[in-house]
């Protein structure tokens, strides 16, 4: 069965703008580099099921530019989920 | 492990009531006598039975208490039927209290213990929280004074640092707090978090421990996190 591979531009274009997105369990590679941290929480709100007021971590800290902060390739992009309210 | 062990429990509900058997099973077998105490204000109710066992509608400690006290005659276990506030935290956790599982309802009790685990030098408390079908587990380890993980109620957890809902041991009467639904899977999936954080410690002490593990139930993942 005939493969199709992508070219090295496509490759090292997509790696570019990759950004590790996490919140909660759930953690996903999306190719969001260049967006602000609000463009990436309004975006995946629902599909990684992101707390509106979820602190917003990248790379462990927490960026100058809050929500208008724009993501670098290869960041990690946090939304610390609560702690479980329940016992 | 013979060491002695001095074990609090506070909040006996959904989770607590779920950590507790596998708890005093193991504790009855690798250790020496250990202390056991048992800490919830609230009684069980018929509403309760969907998610909790329980045998009579009474003090959720004292009728937990009493019945482990049968089926693990070896360990010490005492009941406090009431909810742990500010004026009597320093009496439920000391200096000689080694670990701390806390399960209970809001995170102003979580603020609460968590202040007062660090004022205490050689210390592990294990926090569980649930959502509907998501929860978290923290724990927070202290040795010779210093941190060895974050406190439960830290910069990442501002909803623990400063909590908006109220500790039931200090509301008014006309206070009545609605209880949100809960799932039994959640509870139990906390419950045994918490136990997986309490044999990580025993067996190896604060060497690379984790901050806080992140649980789904429906997802059937969990994330641990190291932010220290």
């Amino acid at each position: 069965m005939p493969t199709t591979l992508a070219s090295p531009t496509e490759t090292e274009r997509a790696e570019d703008i990759v950004v590790t997105v996490i919140n909660g369990v759930n953690r996903q590679t999306l190719e969001v580099a260049g967006m602000t941290v609000g463009e990436v929480r309004r975006q995946y709100r629902d599909t990684l099921n992101i707390d509106p007021d979820a602190k917003a971590l990248v790379n462990g800290d927490e960026p100058e530019g809050g929500e208008e902060h724009r993501l670098g390739s290869q960041d990690e992009l946090e939304f610390v989920q609560e702690s479980g309210t329940n016992g | 492990m013979t060491d002695r062990m001095s074990i609090v429990v506070i909040g006996i509900g959904g989770i607590g009531g779920w950590l507790l058997r596998p708890l005093l099973r193991y504790l009855n077998y690798e250790f020496d006598q250990p202390e056991v105490t048992l800490i919830d204000g609230d009684e069980f109710e018929p509403d309760n039975a969907d998610r909790q066992n329980f045998s009579s509608l009474r003090n959720k400690a004292e009728e937990k208490a009493e019945a482990f006290r049968q089926e693990f005659s070896s360990l010490r276990i005492r009941s406090q039927p009431e909810y742990v506030t500010d004026s009597n935290v320093f009496r439920h956790i000391q200096p000689r209290t080694g670990v701390v599982f806390l399960s209970v309802d809001n995170h102003a009790t979580r603020k609460l213990v968590s202040d007062r685990c660090e004022q205490i030098d050689d210390i592990c408390l294990i926090s569980g929280g649930n959502d509907y079908t998501s929860g978290n587990v923290q724990i927070h380890l202290t040795r010779n004074g210093d941190n060895v993980t974050l406190p439960i109620g830290n910069q990442f957890h501002p909803e623990i640092q400063q909590p908006e809902d109220a500790n039931p041991g200090e509301q008014g009467c006309d206070e009545v707090v609605e209880s949100e639904p809960q799932l039994l899977m959640m509870n139990h999936f906390i419950a045994s978090l918490m136990l997986n954080a309490f044999e990580r410690f025993v067996s190896q002490g604060g060497d690379g421990l984790y901050d806080e593990v992140y649980a789904d139930c429906r997802a059937n993942k969990t994330r641990p996190v190291s932010r220290s």
